[in-house]
């Protein structure tokens, strides 16, 4: 278990390492950008990542020892975090019930994750769960109300008006600086190893608020992506598109010589930017409204130049029948219908929730059916892509300790166990022999996972056992996602999604003042609603793109230069952390 | 037998006790019954009011949301594209779907009611929900039914005219509910023809629940049934119930019988919808209640019971407490007397008094008894001939002991030191006397009775001790003689006096006594002479017999001369006899006593014989061995002189009857004292007691022992004839006590004195 850790810890630095040096190539090279220098970079990524491999082991002496030699000095730091802890009690923690939770129980304490965790920790926890879709309405009587529980986990970035500082100059929450410092050895020993993280889970100020959700490794970044119909291509003697064009070929094809009504069918809701066609133009966004551009200029991803290629291009295909006609009000359910029925032959969305689910739904009538991950698709055959989803390591969930908790320490300590190496195989795998075995160095699910004897899904039964296929305050493993992804074709996804540069367009986690955040809020909510219906429009073609300097002018008045000033204070802020 | 009645009452008047809280508790749990009902159906009604507004409520708002969506731009414009929408449309669509999804939010926000919104535009098949636009198949897919029959059911629902108008759905939606069907169409179709349909769908489990939460009638069951007998709510298990809409009235109140449960209806009808609300009561869920409010009560009768017998036997353990109760009746009836300090002591005093008097009685019993024993021991004694006539079971018991054997009489005399005694004395002298005689009874009452069987009497100055011998033991007479030298020895040595003891012969049988008695009397005489302690009658006999020469012949000789009047010849005698014992054969002083003693008693036969009153001319303590031969042939030759004269004089007679006269006329003047008796009249005239007596009946021809009991019986007669009560009667006329009195009363005239009395009376 221990030279399991080690190992984990040499596979992550060294991957690490190995990201930061390719993005500072990537960044050097991008100033003089061509297509074939996207291509060459697309290229030298996939070397680097043999690289990576091939030098692994030469890595991991050199890690290990690095590893061990921290463990030592970790060792004789931590104090008393021998669990369980020798004062046992009883906490009370508050958060949401994960969808593929509250499908098979009421509350986190009756699965055996939450009974594990207790029973492991020796601490008594009381769950309290808000209903469903009402998570911001409860919190907010709550803290209206003043009568906290010991522990809540929610965003605290961007769903606390004001922020971290303000929720704990409110007194909703505590600074835990000292805390950890004092109580919490593998938290601390873990963001002292990762700088970069531990930038990204304090504010400005440099203060902590939560114990975060992190993960771990890059891979586990890059969730969404496009995926297309392998059995189609192959009948219709087609490669996996990866130019907007070739997409353009495959989905008229699927339409024409496959009957697929809806070539492409995605949830718009879900992907309205944050889908590869999007990333092509780069005008792509995980989350946030703002990127930073080729230049590493901040700027609103709706009023750029790419945007409105990208809505060309989307309001071409929509015309000629490529993207479902009901495109802006499909949900999930619907994408799965039509992804499983042969209406549609691509789609956009995550490994295992989406691909892989439609995978194994389809193959019981379809044997044939199978679907492959598309990597990024750029304009010019040859470009080496520049942008993509890649989702921030800390992705603003976080476990903080409310001012009404009364016995900070066991509050701390309680948490800090996800962060142990225990706590570690606990959230990402579950219990030992039970959810899973040991192969190796690698964790591998039981069949009480995948092969489910109540008849459960997948996800539904990991969230029986852990929490890495939602989130936590734990460092999530690659190794959870890599034995979730039980399809070899899904298991390609993150390989194939993956753009090395994508992370250097994305706004890291910022924290605007409170202020800032108020007036930033009204900006950007009037924003978006005007985009969000100009983007539909524009797309069904009810407005005509000529109109778009006038939309450009629209988005000025409502003042988008004042978000985008408070937006760059932050980050600059952000990046003096 | 009675007692058993007794015990049948008394557990019939516990059974009376019983019944009454019986009695009213069922009573009450009747009454209670009756408002229980009530009550519930009271509060049923109300239920089925605020059910019966609630929903309502809730479906006038749902009508309010259909008819708005019906008069929707959007709607009204995209029901009248023909064909496939186009991309504009598409965008109105997006538009519809959101704010179709805004709407089932703010239903959504009082609860969970509504499933979802639809509106199906007929023309193109297409369905715009708030999970998106979509055709109909792919809708009915997804969310609804699986049964293709439910999908042609709604198809077809969806292209007829419905205006507010409500359907059931068969079965269940894909998320679990049972859905409520209410549609609307767009008013504007062209031709008047249906071209959209607005469907909202309530989950009306959700709904019926939060009703039912919302006003407590939890464990109630309520139907909502449409005009066409379908059943709208949940409950599927009533699906069968076959209630009508016809059948139900307003405020009818109905009973029904499903699946072997009673329940009771009440309905009313919906004021939005063509439907009515029915309640359904089931009567057990009433019965519940009054069987716990019967159990209450069975359960607190018990106990109360229970209670109060316990409570009723503590008071009485409290309360009842016969022996207090007796001494407070007690306390009230000494109330006026005294103050007892508390009811111990006066019992205890109580009890003092009772034990002093008892033990009082019994003293005085056993004083009674001993003064009748002592009576007849005398009786015994004195009288020989009264065995015939007094056989009281007393005397009887006495004699007993004396028939058998023989008897023998000792008598126990107290030997006064000086010679005589003064009167100033005399006083003194009785009382030491009274002293040394109880001293000589007990010392020689216990000291004889160890060794032989032995009564002891009274007899004026001399103690009788009545001795039975069953067998003659060689040694008695030595062993009798050893005890007495004994026990005189002991009396002279401790109290300073001597004691004579003077025993007369053995003799068989009851008579014996008395002539034992008498050999004792005449030892006594001889007691002054001889001066011996122990003087054996026998002795006298015999001795004088063997020791000294006075024969039979001479004696008789002597009397005869005496009474002859023939003093020479008798004087003559006597100095033949005295001469010859004291000259010739030179007798011990001893004999000589002893014949003087002899010669003496002839005197004494003679003067009997003569039955001339000699006591006073023959003074034994005069003569004495002491005195010289000459002295004693004079004295001899005085006492015959003196016998002689008065037979010469013959006045003997009128001195005896003027003694007579005398003593009559003391015992008239002394009959009163208890003292008076044979031996003090002898005191009071200087002579024996046996000598007066002799003498009196010589003179008077009666006892003077009946002359004075006579003379006091006739007194008492007049006493009692008078009015006196027989103790007072006792006391004057000198009897020692009431007893004696009756008893000498009734031997003297045959009846008690207090029959005389009563007699008298009457």
């Amino acid at each position: 278990m221990r030279k399991k850790s080690t190992k984990l810890l040499a596979l992550l630095t060294a991957g690490i390492t190995a990201a930061s040096l390719l993005a500072g190539c990537g960044s050097g090279s991008s100033d003089n950008a061509g297509t074939s220098d996207a291509a060459q970079e697309s290229a030298a990524s996939e070397d680097a990542a043999t690289e990576d491999a091939a030098t692994e082991d030469a890595a991991e002496d050199t890690a290990a020892e690095d590893a061990s030699s921290n463990e030592d000095a970790a060792d004789t730091s931590a104090d008393a975090s021998v669990y369980p802890l020798s004062e046992s009690g009883t906490l009370t923690y508050w958060l949401q019930l994960n969808g593929n939770v509250s499908a098979n129980f009421t509350n986190l304490g009756d699965t055996e994750l939450g009974k594990k965790w207790q029973e492991d920790t020796g601490v008594t926890i009381e769950f309290q769960h808000p209903a469903a879709g009402q998570e911001n309405e409860q919190f907010n009587l709550m803290v209206a109300d003043g009568n906290l529980p010991d522990i809540i986990e929610r965003g605290w970035v961007n769903s606390y008006p004001g922020g971290p500082e303000k929720a704990i100059a409110d007194g909703v929450i505590i600074a835990l600086n000292d805390v950890i410092d004092q109580y919490c050895p593998n938290l601390k020993k873990y963001l002292e190893e990762h700088p970069e993280i531990d930038r990204m889970v304090k504010t400005d100020s440099g203060t902590y608020f939560a114990f975060p959700f992190i993960r771990g490794e890059d891979g586990l970044c890059y969730t969404v992506g496009a995926f297309l119909r392998q059995d189609w291509l192959d009948d219709l003697g087609m490669e996996v598109p990866t130019t907007i064009d070739e997409w353009h070929d495959v989905l008229t094809a699927f339409k024409e010589e496959k009957g697929a009504t809806s070539p492409l069918c995605f949830d718009y809701a879900n992907f309205k930017m944050s889908n590869p066609f999007a990333f092509a133009y780069g005008a792509g966004s995980a989350s946030s409204s703002f990127i930073l551009d080729d230049n590493g200029e901040l700027v609103y991803v709706y009023a750029i130049d790419g945007y409105k290629d990208y809505l060309t291009t989307m309001h071409q295909w929509y015309e000629e029948g490529l993207i479902d006609a009901d495109y802006a009000t499909l949900n999930g359910d619907q994408v799965t219908a039509k992804m499983t029925t042969d209406e549609a032959g691509a789609s956009v969305g995550w490994a295992a929730s989406r691909m892989q689910l439609f995978m194994t739904t389809a193959q019981q009538n379809n044997p044939d059916y199978l679907l492959v991950p598309a990597p990024q698709p750029v304009l010019n055959a040859g470009d080496t892509p520049e942008y993509g989803f890649v989702e921030n390591n800390f992705p603003d969930v976080g476990a903080a300790i409310t001012g009404s908790c009364e016995n900070v320490e066991l509050a701390a300590r309680f948490l800090d166990y996800g962060y142990s190496e225990a706590g570690h195989n606990l959230f990402n795998f579950g219990t030992e022999g039970v959810s899973y075995n040991w192969e190796g160095d690698r964790a591998v699910y039981t069949e009480t996972i995948t092969n489910n004897e109540d008849g459960w899904p997948i996800a539904q039964a990991l969230g029986k056992y852990i929490r890495a296929n939602y989130n936590g305050p734990f460092v999530q493993d690659l190794n959870y996602l890599e034995e979730y992804l039980q399809l070899e074709t899904a298991k390609l996804c993150p390989g194939t999604w993956g753009v090395a540069n994508a992370r250097k367009h994305i706004m890291p986690p910022i924290t605007p003042s409170e202020e800032e955040s108020k007036e930033l809020a009204t900006i950007t909510n009037e924003l978006g609603t005007y985009v969000d219906e100009m983007a539909l429009k524009f797309i069904f073609g009810t407005e005509s793109l000529d109109n778009w300097d006038s939309y450009i002018q629209t988005l000025e008045n409502m003042n988008l230069s004042r978000a985008i000033e408070i937006e760059k204070a932050a980050l600059e802020r952000y990046n003096s952390r | 037998m009675k007692n058993w009645s007794e015990y049948r009452k008394l557990y019939l008047s516990y059974a009376c006790i019983l019944l009454i809280p019986l009695v009213m508790a069922v009573f009450f749990y009747f009454y209670s019954y009756q408002v229980v009902q009530r009550q519930a159906d009271a509060s049923n009604i109300n239920l089925i009011h605020t059910i019966k507004e609630s929903c309502d409520r809730e479906l006038q708002y749902y009508e309010n949301v259909l008819v708005q969506l019906a008069l929707d731009k959007s709607i009204q414009e995209l029901s009248t594209v023909r064909g496939d929408f186009k991309g504009e449309e598409y965008y109105q669509l997006y538009s519809l779907h959101t704010k179709i999804a805004d709407l089932r939010m703010a239903i959504n926000q009082s609860g969970d009611y509504c499933d979802d919104i639809t509106v199906y535009f007929k023309n193109n098949g297409k369905l715009v929900s708030s999970n998106g636009c979509m055709d109909l198949d792919l809708y009915c897919d997804l969310y609804c039914f699986e049964d293709k029959e439910s999908i042609q059911w709604l198809e077809n629902y969806f292209s007829e005219y419905h205006v507010w108008e409500v359907a059931r759905a068969k079965e269940r939606l894909k998320n679990g509910s049972l859905p409520l069907l209410l549609t609307m169409t767009n008013v504007k179709g062209d031709f008047g023809e249906t071209t959209a349909m607005i469907g909202l769908w309530i989950d009306i489990d959700s709904l019926t629940g939060s009703m039912e939460l919302e006003h407590g009638g939890n464990g109630m069951d309520w139907l909502m049934i449409s005009k066409d007998d379908q059943i709208m709510s949940r409950s599927e298990e009533f699906e069968n119930i076959g209630l009508t809409y016809e059948q139900l009235e307003e405020g009818n109140d109905g009973q029904l019988e499903f699946e072997g449960n009673k329940y009771i209806l009440r309905s009313l009808p919906s004021e939005v919808f063509d439907w009515k609300y029915v309640l359904l009561m089931p009567e057990r869920s009433i019965g519940s209640s009054v069987r716990r409010l019967r159990n209450f009560f069975a359960i607190s009768i018990v106990f109360s019971l229970c209670i109060g017998f316990i409570a009723a036997s503590q008071m009485t353990k409290k309360s009842y407490d016969p022996i207090k109760a007796l001494l407070d009746m007690f306390r009230n009836y000494d109330k006026e007397n005294r103050q007892v300090e508390n009811e111990y002591v006066y019992l205890r005093e109580k009890a003092m008094t009772l034990f002093e008097e008892h033990s009082e009685f019994r003293q005085r019993l056993h004083q009674s008894l001993e003064v009748v024993r002592q009576y007849y021991l005398i009786d015994i004694l004195i009288d020989p001939f009264g065995e015939q006539e007094n056989n009281t079971p007393e005397r009887m018991e006495i004699c007993r002991k004396f028939e058998q054997g023989h008897n023998l009489v000792l008598l126990l005399k107290i030997r006064t030191k000086t010679g005589g005694s003064s009167g100033e004395e005399q006083e003194n002298d009785t009382e030491t006397n009274n002293l040394q005689k109880f001293i000589v009874g007990n010392v020689f009452g216990e000291g004889l009775s160890e060794v032989f069987d032995v009564e002891m009497a009274e007899l004026g100055d001399v103690m009788a001790v009545l001795m039975n011998i069953r067998q003659m033991m060689p040694g008695f007479e030595e062993e009798l003689l050893e005890t007495l030298d004994r026990l005189q020895k002991f009396i002279f040595d401790n109290f300073g006096f001597r004691v004579a003891v003077l025993a007369g012969e053995l003799h068989e049988g009851i008579g014996g006594i008395h002539l034992s008695y008498r050999e004792a009397r005449e030892a006594e005489s001889f007691l002054p002479l001889l001066d011996p302690d122990y003087i054996n009658y026998h002795e006298i006999q015999n001795t004088s017999n063997q020791n000294y020469k006075y024969s039979m012949s001479q004696e008789e000789r002597i009397i005869t001369a005496i009474r002859n009047n023939d003093s020479q010849l008798a004087v003559s005698c006597i100095n033949g006899v005295l001469d010859m014992n004291f000259k010739q054969l030179k007798t011990s002083p001893v004999t000589r006593r002893f014949l003087l003693y002899d010669l003496a008693g002839t005197l004494i036969k003679a003067a009997q014989e003569m039955e001339g009153a000699l006591g006073e001319e023959i003074d034994l303590q005069t003569i004495s061995v002491k005195m010289s031969y000459q002295e004693i042939q004079d004295w001899f030759k005085a006492a015959v002189e003196k016998m002689c004269h008065p037979v010469e004089e013959e006045s003997t007679n009128d001195s005896g009857s003027q003694l007579c006269e005398e003593i009559n006329k003391y015992i008239r003047e002394n009959f009163g004292n208890v003292e008076l008796n044979v031996s003090q009249i002898g005191q009071h005239f200087h002579m024996t007691p046996a000598y007066l007596s002799s003498l009196y009946k010589k003179n008077t021809g009666e006892s003077l022992l009946r002359v004075l009991n006579q003379v006091r019986i006739d007194a008492a007669e007049k006493l009692l004839a008078a009015g006196a009560s027989v103790l007072e009667t006792a006391e004057q006329t000198g009897f020692r006590d009431s007893s004696t009195f009756i008893r000498a009363f009734k031997k003297a005239t045959g009846t008690t004195p207090g029959q005389l009395k009563n007699s008298k009376r009457s």
